[in-house]
């Protein structure tokens, strides 16, 4: 549990850090790597651009002609890891907290009507996905290794990143968005009937989580809704906050 | 390389460390980044903390106390040993078919549920089959061909551009319920491609010149890729990717000492080449462990070039100083073996490999445990040791013996106990 509550700890720590620049003009932490958008040699997007294989790929130096890779994490950490989290029998079947794929979170986003396309300063949504392949754990092919699994840190900040960009677009489009219909007709995210007392709206938060939202969901997010220095800008926190907590396994 | 991992659950302990209006107990439910973005929010958007912050910072003081709670369990009842259901992380979980619904939305298509097949699960009678409708809307998606596209990608390690031809065909066989140990033993339409848009594969031969076909084994893409000295890395590939598990691959009941060290092999300490590259060395490790099942299968991969396409000769490597040389079969192998996966599993041709690797139980279980993990979001079966214990995915063993179809074991695994428990 200890290293768990580290990682966690780490991860809080981290965003906490990132939070300075997550609502800064000029985002200093962005990684600069636009490999991974989509191209005709990547038409899904989340990998970067191959390289070709070079005989000195495989060939050891003079003292060391036999190079043996070793792409294996330390079996003391993964026996550490495993002892925190049971048997093997009971670890295997419980549900761990996958990272959302890139594609995911480019579906989820465009799902909920936000362009990613669309540039801005500070950047946009899309344009942070773009440079944010190897925070969010992109694959890299050419070195033989797929796309994370699990949450770092780093990707769980630029996601929450990126959601906080997207919640402008996906209030406004929320009415209108297919994801989010029922019998053809969408929700507004919040009922804003008593100006003093906005609140937001169940089937819209049920949509951006992708699950019934419970009367927790709907209590938090109405708190949000009463923690910024503005309303609009507290809708934006909301709406990030509820995407990133739910799609972090929260 | 190194990697950043999160623990298969949530700490107990964090719902102490964050308010967590939400928390039941269940290590699924816990709550500990729910705060997080409010955190984030209020220190990165806001001056001054409100309630909710100063609530979430209560119980920082008391962050370990949570050490003797759930996965704990796991150990003091032992390994593999009593039932696991009695585990109390086990059984604190709780049927949630909405929850399963999107995890498995999120799987399979990469998107969220709607709201209508939300609301479709919510208010049905009967939530099971509500579910297993919606499964079902899914799994017939032409996107989910991509995602199991993007899915062997990652466990294959490679993909993009002219790289996707195995992943894809290992999609296509999924896709169509064929055979899945046809990737191992298919003698043409075994470089499909996919049209990632549409979801819809168009059939194509692999072009490796190769005199016989055996599916990916014969893939170009495949011999590129995992090109390296002597063929051992695409050997490698093979081990991990279908025994779902590192070398050495082959341990004899009792090891033998070979000066002094435990020689772990059921083959003979001398059937292997000890020139110009010493694999019976033994100064540090006992390189023979794994290269007297290395070195027998390796010969069948010699003929691929490093563009991954097939040769008369032996085409790649062997790194001696000062430069490399071509392979010679002599360096794999002393005069008199024969090639073979295992001991006493002689093979001739890249396609008696194929198929011995299409009848092996290990090669089933091994795919088997890959949808286990895939839908239970666990780690890397090989780097990350996210083994499954054969207990846990017996019946979905069962199920891919009965035609191999995958798809069919990955619904099975979607509709098991475990999945839509949380």
């Amino acid at each position: 549990m200890k290293t768990s509550l580290l990682k966690l700890v780490s991860t809080f720590s981290l965003v906490l850090g990132l939070a300075a620049t997550g609502c800064a003009e000029n985002p200093s932490h962005l990684d600069i790597d636009d490999n991974h958008d989509k191209d005709a040699e990547d038409p899904v997007g989340d990998t970067v651009d191959k390289q070709g294989n070079k005989p000195e790929d495989s060939v050891g130096g003079e003292d060391t002609t036999f190079d043996h890779e070793n792409d294996y994490r330390d079996p003391y950490e993964i026996a550490l890891q495993q002892a925190e989290e049971g048997s093997p029998e009971v670890r295997s079947r419980l549900h761990s907290c996958q990272k959302l794929q890139i594609t995911a979170l480019r579906n989820i986003l465009t799902d909920f009507g936000v362009d990613l396309d669309r540039e801005s300063d500070p950047p946009s949504a899309g344009q942070l996905i773009g440079a944010g392949g190897t925070a969010l754990g992109q694959s890299n092919y050419p070195a033989r290794t797929g796309e994370d699994i699990v949450w770092t840190a780093a990707g769980a900040a630029k996601t929450f990143d990126i959601f906080v960009q997207a919640a402008p677009e996906i209030i406004a489009a929320m009415p209108n968005l297919a994801q989010c219909q029922i019998d053809g007709v969408g929700p507004n995210m919040f009922d804003e009937s008593d100006p003093e007392n906005p609140t937001c709206n169940d089937d819209a938060v049920s949509c951006l989580i992708g699950r019934p939202a419970t009367p927790d969901h709907i209590a938090i997010c109405n708190n949000l809704l009463k923690s910024g220095s503005s309303l609009e800008i507290s809708k934006n926190i909301a709406v990030g906050a509820l995407l990133s907590a739910a799609h972090s396994c929260e | 390389m190194t990697r950043c991992h999160s623990p298969a659950a949530p700490s107990p302990t964090l719902p102490a460390l964050l308010a967590n209006p939400g928390s039941n107990g269940n290590p699924m439910k816990k709550n500990p980044l729910w705060l997080m973005p409010l955190a984030f929010a209020l220190a990165a958007c806001e001056a001054p903390a409100t309630d909710g912050l100063s609530d979430g910072n209560d119980g920082n003081s008391d962050g370990n106390d949570g050490d003797g709670d759930g996965n704990g369990n796991g150990g003091s009842n032992g390994r593999g040993g009593g039932d696991p259901g009695a585990d109390p992380a086990l059984a604190a979980r709780q049927v949630d078919y909405n929850e399963a619904l999107r995890t498995a939305s999120l799987k399979l298509l990469r998107r969220l549920p709607t709201l209508q097949q939300i609301r479709n699960v919510q208010n049905a009678d009967d939530q099971a089959a509500a579910y297993e409708t919606e499964l079902d809307v899914m799994l017939a998606d032409p996107q989910f061909n991509v995602r199991m596209l993007k899915l062997w990608r990652d466990i294959m390690r490679m993909g993009g551009g002219d790289l996707d031809t195995a992943p894809a065909f290992a999609a296509k066989l999924m896709s169509e319920g064929r055979p899945f140990s046809e990737l191992f033993t298919a003698t043409g339409g075994n470089c499909p491609s996919i049209d990632t848009d549409a979801g819809t594969f168009t059939d194509g031969d692999c072009a490796s010149g190769a005199p016989v076909q055996a599916g990916v084994l014969t893939d170009p893409a495949v011999m590129r890729q995992f090109y390296g000295n002597m063929a051992f890395r695409r050997v490698k590939w093979v081990q991990e990717t279908f025994y779902c598990s590192k070398m050495p691959a082959e341990v004899a009941e009792t090891p033998k000492q070979v000066d002094g060290k435990d020689f772990t092999s059921p083959w003979p300490f001398e059937s292997i080449s000890n020139d110009p590259i010493p694999f019976r060395d033994t100064q540090s490790v006992v390189c023979a462990n794994c290269h007297t099942t290395m070195n027998h299968i390796a010969p069948v991969f010699g003929n691929f070039d490093q563009d991954g396409m097939y040769q008369d000769n032996i085409a790649v490597m062997t790194p001696v100083a000062p430069e490399p040389v071509q392979t010679e079969l002599s360096h794999w192998l002393p005069g008199g073996e024969t090639l073979s996966w295992k001991f006493g599993n002689p093979i001739t041709t890249v396609a008696d490999y194929g198929q011995l690797l299409a009848e092996d139980p290990l090669v089933a279980e091994c795919v088997v445990a890959r949808m286990w993990n895939f839908a239970m979001s666990k780690e890397d079966i090989v780097i990350d040791l996210a083994t499954v214990p054969y207990g846990v995915i017996e019946d979905h063993v069962q199920r891919y013996d009965d035609g191999q179809d995958l798809k069919q074991v990955l619904r099975g695994i979607m509709l098991s106990e475990d999945f839509v428990s949380f």
